[in-house]
């Protein structure tokens, strides 16, 4: 199981677009992904039309003992569950303060799905909390959507600094999200970063009134638009992020025994 | 609370309108019922119920479906008789093999079971499809409904899909089609009454345990109806074996040839030697046929995947001519096969070695052991079948040759494939740990004879690769790493043996089966 953290200390950049989108594409190529909504605003919920209620709130969930499992709730896409938001979200970082083990609980809390889903996608809210640390540590992943600005890249530089001083060895890697071809400052943006900025992916997501309208359609972008410059752009976004996934997962995994199992029984 | 499957018959005049405004009718605000329901256009469908032809995933209590439409295609894996929400991907090719799926968890749920087995459609319905999404006050689809109508039947199958996390709104729509005048709940789906009557039914594949001897029958009519039951399950597998479905139908195949022949070799003075001459030549030409093809499987099979202890894949990549040469001769080995089960003389002295076992053995029989009871003869192969595995095990040092160990593991075999045959009329719970011992001593010799075949099978693909000038130094190099690999790990293999074996001789097989024979 791989653990991808759509996250930024910014908010308004794309990040439950992007986790959204990604988890449905993942899905339809057939892996089992479950989207976890952190945020307490719940719009990965809302837009996969599964109400932002998890029984025993932000308790439960942090506990052990099987209770996220029973929190998840099928989407209406083959392939994606969803582990929902719930307001008292709002209060992760206490409660965390206060568990066992601060910074490593959600890391412990996904052991318990660890059998169940091949891609685990977290839906974070913006900011450097402890909720933060915690999916620093859980993620093998980070995957930064960035509006094509300076001040975008200015936070991504923040992350990049507070990661090597002080946070897990996690990798990051970041795209851009929201282009506007129309707008100067954002060709210019790109095209100074683009290929240059180490862990910049590729994949650009081109500003799209369709991605607005997930809200209203209350579903993922590829599934009712795969022929919009954006849904295409984010199929292009997950086979990039796919390959750093693999990459992190294979330093992981044991080597395997080639022979297991065919030895004949007869 | 309902406790059914989520499967019904319903009258055929059951229409999906009335249905969905039955169902879509809701309770007051209460958000979590269904509130409304959305009917999909009606389509032709068919579905189609994969499994193994031995029934793997039904044996593992699941099923797997394919279903395929004018509204595309999906892969559903349900656990049986259960309601609960199934596996899905949306798969647009029906999978033949586990390679066909992507590298995922449905994937990793079925190689469990599956193993290098193929998928098979064991049976199919085409039908008129009718789907009925269920929909709570949230716009959220919390179950969906499945009609099925198929040609000429006078009741629809109605299925419920349940949604993960929404099991109560699925039982209430399950409870709901209960209701239903003239509903009957069905505890399988109705598919499995058509699989039931396929000639390998659900669980219907034999196994090598014969159960319809019994200790008192005379030695000739219990090792002939023994063999009997090894040639029926071989002469399933000729099928699967010709079309190349999967390695095991030539796996099992062989299983039954080389149980067959250990039968004859270690229980003799059972038939007459000049009437079995020629099938025990048959049996044997038959082994060394089909272990070419065999070899061949398990090379392709098992030799890329050593690559993966060469830790440079730049190095590891130089021997891809000698996985080509893998497949190729893995490709001549299957049309030889084909060739050789087409053949006029295969089929003649298969029948004729079917024929021997049709016929009832004569009461007269002036062999020495086939007139005597089956429980002495058994009894007595049982025990020197131990005793040559004690006798052997003895012998063996930590540098004997490895022909030592294979033979050792022969003689495991023997009394594996004897035991087995004989389970029946011994007291096999009274063996329970002689038969664990046994079992991992066969482990840890089959997994040292398997090292030391492979490295002598990759030293002469490496020779003829690099005859053919299709590998360089590189490949040397990475050849080289290989077979030291794979000979240390024959040397911690044997360097386990010792023990193994110890513990193997602690349990005192050969007196424990003097006294089991019931």
């Amino acid at each position: 199981m791989s653990v991808l953290a759509s996250y930024s200390i910014k908010g308004g950049v794309g990040k439950t677009t992007t986790a959204v989108n990604l988890a449905w594409v993942a899905a339809s190529r057939g892996r089992r992904v479950l989207l976890w909504d952190l945020d307490p605003q719940g719009a990965a919920s809302y837009c996969l039309r599964i109400a932002t209620k998890v029984k025993g709130g932000a308790k439960a969930v942090l506990r052990a003992g099987g209770r996220i499992t029973r929190a998840i709730k099928g989407s209406d896409h083959a392939g994606l569950d969803l582990l929902p938001a719930d307001f008292s979200y709002r209060h992760l970082d206490t409660l965390l303060a206060d568990a066992k083990h601060p910074r490593e609980r959600l890391q412990r809390v996904l052991g318990e799905v660890v059998n169940d889903y091949d891609l685990v996608l977290l839906d974070c809210p913006p900011g450097i909390s402890l909720l933060s640390e915690n999916v620093f540590r859980a993620a093998d992943l980070l995957l930064v959507p960035l509006l094509p600005s300076p001040l975008s890249m200015r936070t991504l530089a923040q992350l990049e600094r507070h990661l090597a001083r002080k946070g897990p060895p996690v990798p990051v890697a970041c795209f851009f999200s929201m282009a506007d071809g129309r707008k100067r400052l954002h060709k210019d943006t790109i095209s100074a970063h683009l290929g240059r900025h180490p862990g910049l992916l590729r994949s650009v997501i081109p500003y799209a009134s369709d991605v607005e309208l997930m809200s209203q359609r209350r579903a993922p972008l590829p599934s009712y638009a795969p022929a919009n410059p954006a849904a295409q752009a984010y199929q292009r976004l997950w086979d990039e992020v796919e390959v750093l996934l693999e990459g992190a997962n294979l330093e992981q995994e044991p080597p395997r025994d080639p022979a297991h199992g065919l030895q004949e029984p007869g | 609370m309902s406790t059914h499957s989520g499967i019904f018959t319903l009258p055929r005049d059951v229409s999906v309108i009335a249905l969905a405004q039955t169902l879509g009718g809701g309770v007051d605000g209460d958000a979590d019922s269904v509130c409304r329901a959305v009917v999909a256009p009606r389509m032709r469908a068919r579905r189609e119920l994969l499994d193994t032809f031995d029934w793997r995933l039904h044996g593992a209590r699941l099923m797997l479906e394919w279903q395929h439409g004018a509204h595309g295609a999906m892969l559903r894996l349900w656990p049986l008789a259960a309601l609960d929400a199934p596996l899905e991907f949306a798969a647009a090719e029906r999978p033949r093999l586990l390679a066909d799926l992507p590298a995922a968890s449905l994937r990793r749920r079925l190689a469990r079971v599956l193993d290098v087995r193929a998928l098979r459609v064991q049976c199919a319905q085409a039908g008129v499809l009718e789907r009925v999404d269920l929909i709570d006050a949230r716009d959220k689809v919390v179950a969906r409904l499945e009609l099925w109508r198929a040609p000429r039947a006078r009741t629809l199958l109605a299925r419920v899909v349940p949604v993960r996390g929404f099991a109560s709104q699925a039982r209430r729509v399950a409870d709901c089609l209960a209701a239903i005048p003239g509903a009957v709940a069905a505890a399988h789906d109705p598919i499995w009454v058509q699989a039931q009557r396929l000639p390998v039914p659900p669980g219907g594949y034999p196994s090598w345990a014969a159960t319809h001897i019994d200790a008192s029958m005379r030695a000739d009519d219990g090792v002939q109806q023994v063999l009997h039951h090894y040639a029926r399950i071989m002469t399933l597998n000729i099928a699967g074996a010709r079309e190349h479905l999967d390695p095991e139908f030539v796996h099992d195949f062989r299983v039954g040839l080389r149980r067959s022949r250990t039968l004859l070799r270690r229980m003799p003075g059972i038939f007459p030697t000049a009437r079995l001459r020629p099938h025990l030549d048959d049996l044997a030409w038959l082994g060394h046929e089909t272990t070419i093809t065999r070899d061949a499987d398990v090379h392709a099979l098992v030799l890329p995947d050593y690559a993966a202890a060469i830790s440079d894949p730049a190095l590891a990549g130089m021997l891809a001519p000698v996985w080509e040469r893998v497949r190729q001769d893995r490709h001549a080995a299957h049309h030889r096969l084909t060739a050789l089960l087409d053949s006029a003389h295969f089929q003649r002295r298969w029948a004729a070695w079917l024929r021997f076992l049709d016929r009832p053995m004569p009461r007269a029989s002036r062999q020495s052991n086939g007139p005597r009871p089956l429980r002495e003869v058994a009894a007595q192969a049982l025990v020197q079948a131990a005793r040559k595995i004690r006798r052997a095990g003895s012998r063996i040092e930590p540098h004997s040759p490895a022909e030592a160990y294979h033979s050792i593991r022969k003689n495991c075999k023997t009394l594996r494939y004897l035991i087995d045959a004989f389970g029946n009329i011994i007291d096999v719970e009274s063996l329970r740990e002689a038969m664990r011992r046994l079992k991992a001593l066969q482990d840890l010799l089959g997994e040292h004879q398997d090292l030391d075949v492979h490295r002598g099978a990759l030293m002469a693909l490496y020779d003829a690769s690099v005859r053919d000038g299709q590998i360089g130094v590189h490949g040397h190099a990475a050849m080289q790493l290989l077979l030291a690999e794979l000979h240390a790990r024959a040397g911690a293999a044997r360097a386990r043996f010792a023990d193994e074996f110890a513990a193997f001789l602690a349990v005192k097989l050969e007196r424990a089966l003097r006294v089991t024979p019931r």
